[in-house]
């Protein structure tokens, strides 16, 4: 029978926003406390500004963990250590002293990981107690990659935004949630979906590590999760989402807040998804995929050209400037393309919830 | 950079002052290697309204704006719909690092607003009185200059003097104003009410707050852009007065090209005097003046007018006034041919009668050699030096401009002098070079970004920033590659398409077709909205026609319930008036009733006082006759005792005798003799008495018994009359 005790590493990558760290590991000392102190939490500070508030107060006692505080990869404290590490004793903290975004935050964080299940978290995301055990009890499976909780959008039930997919689409295969774009029904069962989403999912630390991590193509954001789990698909590993456990994505905009005002940081932000989502397609197509797929790339340049519409074209211009380094990857082999992927949530695609 | 110029016209359709200058600022800046856009406003009716056409020139990019509907109201005239839109769309093509406004004139302050949401940065130089008057020119529709600055109330006044000229055909441009002397006389005494309107009426006080708001929100307009240039420090004073941001606001003097207009022909030092007058032949540039001053001074004076006007009657009304004068109407010309125009003349006119603030003509005619014969007005005083390069005339002074030409033409040695005293003024590459470091000071600063953003925020920025078609064309080399690099086949579609003239083309009419299509869908929208509305008026007329129906139906069954109940009513009013008739007889016969009974009453009270009376009188006639029975009971044992004395003894009883008794002798034959027969009267007369006594006693225990019966009339009167009839058996 699974049990899901096994210890776990939570890792938490995180640019400033102390205040949204603090309510992360206040929520999570809940749930750790719960299980009685056998996992270990990881604050990964990315280099963030100086100019972080101290925490008011953490939760009784801090959030367990199961090494002693302090920070690493600096000989100094950062940021959010000096902010947080009062009030959460047991928390560790490890220091990059550049920015580097959040897959080599977490990338660090997995590495500075003392279990061999690592929790990938994002600040803005709050556990909800009782999620890890069913997560760690689903990766006992040894077919399993990854097990993502529900993660609801803003506390919502019907927002399910960790059920993910790809779907074919005029020529292409695009990214679909469908509890958020087709309003489907929330899943009650578990089920498998496309991949990982990095903001809240329990992955072995070793299969992370041999699988090459996040692949900086994807840098600066967006898709690096997709990009993972569609490599563990091709290695036959799935992703199972648990409906067992559950985190709640308060989305805060911390993009645009760090850009500097709204209209920007959403330009970046779609440019972003925009062009990772052409170079997730090219990285997983074969050759010939490729060579069929250049009609699609023409049209959507088209129609973006004709109806003036910057952004597509924006975000096209960047995935062209970088698709070398797309191509260059290795070419999936035949039949374990992102386009034979696609198929299988079409084909088991829940009906709409109307 | 890239730079976007934004003016109210452009050559070759607009050849005037502000117009040529943007022209030949642009063609700077893209000799200097800038990237430049020029978006004007052009009618033509043959495209749709906001239809956008590009043309390239001289290395800039000229963006014409259709522009074909003329405002309705002043809301319209100061914001057009629509602008706005089409030019933030325009911006979001283009992606100019700074916008400079040079005139919002029939775009409106859409265009500010737009740049401002786009986070563009916007320099506005002001070339009139815009800023604080609507009219642009501060001059009154009688064309007096205006002394107020900002002053709504002014301001609503012009608007309705203004409306009150409307009502003159023959007055073209009658919003420009008209020289109220020569209106017709109930226009006048309009213009001028209105001139000192009071705003008592409607909508009077209706313009005000109208002209209020307008104001307000163009200057707040203004107010938000990053900088404002003045070509004037009279002007800048102004801008600064008029509420805008001193900080904001800088004196930036314009240049032009000296060097195409130093080659021009030196004037000449004898034969005529040629005045000429270059620019817009509008009402405020005061030609008609000039005109006026030069009637009479014969043909040693020429005057050589190089410029045009939209307004024909005011065209035919200069060519009237130019009929006795030696003046040659040269029409308008291109920037090009400037050279030609100022070696046309000796000396430059400037007559403007509004508060010029920098016009070129003074820079050009100084830059052809030529000294300026000026109004001393706004910023005139700043470009002509009095008496050293020119002279300063009071405007609109027709015998003080005479003066000064008529000197002229006596003695050109002033006027030599003048020109000799004439310096180059400010080059266009000048005033480029300021314009760019303004434009890199409105720029703004790049923001710190944390370093795993700050490779792809560039990468993004030169994407999102470039034009759209440099976008494009970044694009179809992308493809391009991307094709050879997965060995597809080379043509791309694409390619083709963004390089191609004619697609450019296909794509603006795809934008006219979208804007169209937009319009029509709003169009259609709004006769949705109206048919709804309509359907809902519909749906509610039916209701309230069955409502009516219903309420009717109501009436009329409640109008026959009251005509019934009418009926009833007056029925019963009948009965009642009937019932009335009978209760009033009734009444009548009560009253008489009452009035028989009341003297009735006072009869039984008159009786009984009267049987009170009687009843006295018999308790005394008791009281006397038991007295007399007593004495008569004393006068009988008297005389009984006489009797018996008498020895006849007395067998009778006492009577009333004693009268007789007294006056009888009391000798004893003659009583002898009448004793019997007075003893046997005196018992009769006893008994008489006494039978009288019973029945009186009798009566009276009757009348007391019986009072009822005894007041009966009836009985009273028996008993009256039973009384009476004793009485008189008595007597």
């Amino acid at each position: 029978m699974n049990t899901g005790s096994a210890p776990i590493s939570i890792v938490i990558p995180a640019y400033g926003a102390a205040d949204l760290v603090e309510r992360c590991l206040k929520a999570l000392s809940l749930e750790l406390n719960a299980r009685g102190a056998i996992d270990e939490t990881i604050v990964v500070d990315d280099g963030s500004p100086n100019e972080v508030p101290a925490a008011q107060g953490g939760a009784q006692g801090g959030a367990q963990g199961g090494a002693q505080g302090g920070a690493q990869g600096s000989a100094e404290p950062g940021t959010l250590a000096r902010a947080l590490a009062p009030a959460f004793p047991r928390v560790r903290f490890v220091t990059r002293r550049t920015n580097g975004g959040f897959a080599r935050a977490l990338t660090d964080g997995i590495a500075a990981a003392k279990h061999a299940l690592v929790f990938a978290l994002n600040s803005d995301v709050v556990v909800r107690v009782g999620t890890l055990a069913p997560l760690a009890a689903a990766l006992e499976d040894p077919t399993v990659f990854a097990a993502v909780p529900r993660v609801l959008l803003d506390g919502d039930e019907r927002r399910v935004e960790s059920w993910v997919e790809f779907v074919p689409e005029s020529g292409r295969v695009v990214f679909d949630q469908p509890c958020l774009t087709r309003r489907a029904r929330a899943p009650r069962e578990d089920r498998d979906v496309a991949f990982p989403v990095g903001g809240a999912c329990l992955l072995r630390k070793r299969e992370f590590v041999e699988l090459g991590g996040f692949d900086p193509l994807f840098e600066p954001f967006y898709f690096e999760d997709a990009d993972l789990g569609l490599a563990a698909w091709r290695g036959g590993k799935r992703t199972r989402l648990v409906v067992a456990a559950a985190v709640e994505h308060r989305h805060r905009g911390t993009i645009s807040k760090v850009v500097g005002d709204e209209a920007t940081g959403a330009r970046l932000v779609h440019a972003a998804i925009g062009r990772n989502a052409w170079l997730l397609e090219w990285k997983h197509s074969t050759v010939d995929e490729l060579r069929a797929h250049v009609a699609a790339l023409e049209r959507a340049a088209t129609d973006a050209w004709i109806t003036e519409d910057r952004e597509r074209l924006v975000a096209l211009a960047l995935a062209l400037e970088r698709a070398e380094q797309a191509l260059a990857a290795p070419r999936p082999a035949p039949g374990a393309s992102l386009r034979d992927l696609a198929p299988r949530w079409c084909d088991t695609r829940p009906s709409s919830a109307g | 950079m890239r730079i976007a110029l934004v003016a109210h016209g452009f050559p070759p359709l607009e050849r005037t002052g502000v117009e040529n200058h943007v022209a030949e600022l642009a063609a700077e800046f893209a000799r200097r290697g800038h990237d430049v856009h020029v978006c004007v406003p052009r009618r033509h009716p043959r495209l749709a309204e906001l239809a956008l056409r590009t043309e390239t020139r001289a290395g800039f990019t000229i963006h014409w704006l259709t522009r074909n509907e003329p405002p309705r109201t002043a809301a319209d005239h100061q914001e057009p719909p629509g602008v706005e839109r089409a030019f933030a769309e325009w911006l979001e093509r283009e992606r100019p690092d700074v916008v400079h406004v040079h005139h919002v004139a029939k775009l409106g302050l859409g265009v500010l607003s737009a740049a401002r949401h786009a986070c563009v940065p916007v320099v506005f130089t002001a070339h009139d009185h815009f800023a604080y008057c609507h009219r642009i020119v501060h001059l009154r529709p009688d064309l007096s200059r205006c002394t107020s600055v900002g002053d709504p109330r002014a301001c609503a006044r012009c608007d309705l003097a203004a409306s009150a000229l409307n009502r003159v055909r023959s007055l073209g441009d009658w919003q420009a104003g008209a020289d109220v002397e020569r209106l017709p006389r109930d226009v006048r005494e309009r213009v001028v009410g209105a001139l000192e309107d009071d705003f008592r009426s409607r909508r009077a006080r209706a313009l005000l707050d109208e002209r209020h708001a307008l104001d307000a929100r163009r200057l707040a307009a203004l107010a938000a852009v990053e900088l404002v240039l003045a070509p004037s420090r009279f002007l800048a004073e102004r801008l600064v007065h008029a509420g805008l941001p001193s900080e904001r606001v800088i004196h930036e003097p314009q240049g032009c090209d000296v060097a195409a207009l130093a080659a021009t022909e030196p004037a000449r030092s004898n034969g005529a005097l040629r005045l000429g007058f270059v620019g817009g032949l509008s009402k405020h540039k005061g030609l008609h003046v000039l005109l006026e001053a030069l009637a009479g001074l014969g043909p040693r004076v020429r005057l050589e007018i190089s410029g045009e006007t939209s307004d024909a009657a005011w065209h035919a009304h200069l060519r009237e006034l130019a009929r006795g004068v030696e003046a040659t109407f040269h029409g308008g010309f291109a920037a090009s041919e400037r050279a030609r125009v100022f070696a046309r003349c000796d000396v430059v006119c400037v007559p403007s009668i509004w508060e010029e603030n920098a016009p070129l003509v003074v820079a050009e005619g100084f830059a052809a050699g030529r000294p300026v014969l000026a109004s001393r007005l706004g910023g005139l005083g700043e470009l002509v030096r009095d008496g050293v390069d020119g002279v300063l005339v009071e405007p609109g002074d027709v015998g003080a401009w005479r003066s000064v030409i008529a000197v002229w033409i006596r003695d050109r040695a002033p006027l030599d002098a003048l020109r000799a005293n004439v310096r180059a003024p400010r080059t266009l590459a000048a005033e480029a070079d300021a314009l760019l470091a303004h434009y890199q000071r409105v720029l703004p600063a790049p923001r710190a970004l944390p370093g795993s953003l700050v490779g792809f925020a560039r990468e993004h920025a030169a994407a999102d920033g470039a034009a759209f078609d440099a976008l494009a064309e970044r694009v179809a080399r992308g493809l391009e590659a991307f094709r050879e690099r997965v060995g597809a086949p080379r043509e791309s579609g694409f390619a083709a398409l963004v390089r191609s003239a004619v697609a450019r083309d296909v794509l603006d009419v795809a934008r006219d077709s979208r804007r169209e299509r937009e319009w029509l869908a709003t169009s259609l929208r709004a006769r949705q909205d109206a048919s709804a509305e309509l359907t809902k008026l519909a749906r509610a007329k039916r209701e309230a026609d069955e409502r009516y129906r219903a309420e009717h139906a109501a009436l009329l069954a409640e109008r026959d319930a009251v005509i019934a109940a009418k009926r009833a009513a007056d029925h019963e009013l009948a009965e009642l008036v009937r019932h009335a008739e009978t209760l009033k007889l009734e009444l009548e016969r009560a009253a008489r009733e009452h009035t028989r009974l009341v003297d009735e009453l006072a009869t039984k009270r008159e009786a009984e006082r009267r049987l009170q009376q009687l009843v006295q009188a018999a308790v005394e006639d008791r009281k006397r006759v038991g007295e007399h029975i007593a004495w008569l009971e004393r006068s009988l044992a008297e005389l009984a005792a006489d009797l018996t004395d008498c020895g006849g003894g007395a067998g009778g009883g006492a009577g009333g005798v004693g009268a007789s008794r007294g006056a009888e002798p009391r000798d004893g034959t003659a009583l002898g003799s009448a004793l019997p027969e007075r003893l046997a009267q005196a018992r009769r007369a006893f008994a008489e008495m006494r039978a009288e006594l019973e029945f009186r006693r009798a009566e009276m225990r009757a009348a007391l018994d019986d009072k009822t019966g005894f007041f009966g009339k009836g009985a009273l009167g028996l008993r009256l009359e039973r009384w009476r009839t004793r009485a008189e058996e008595r007597r």
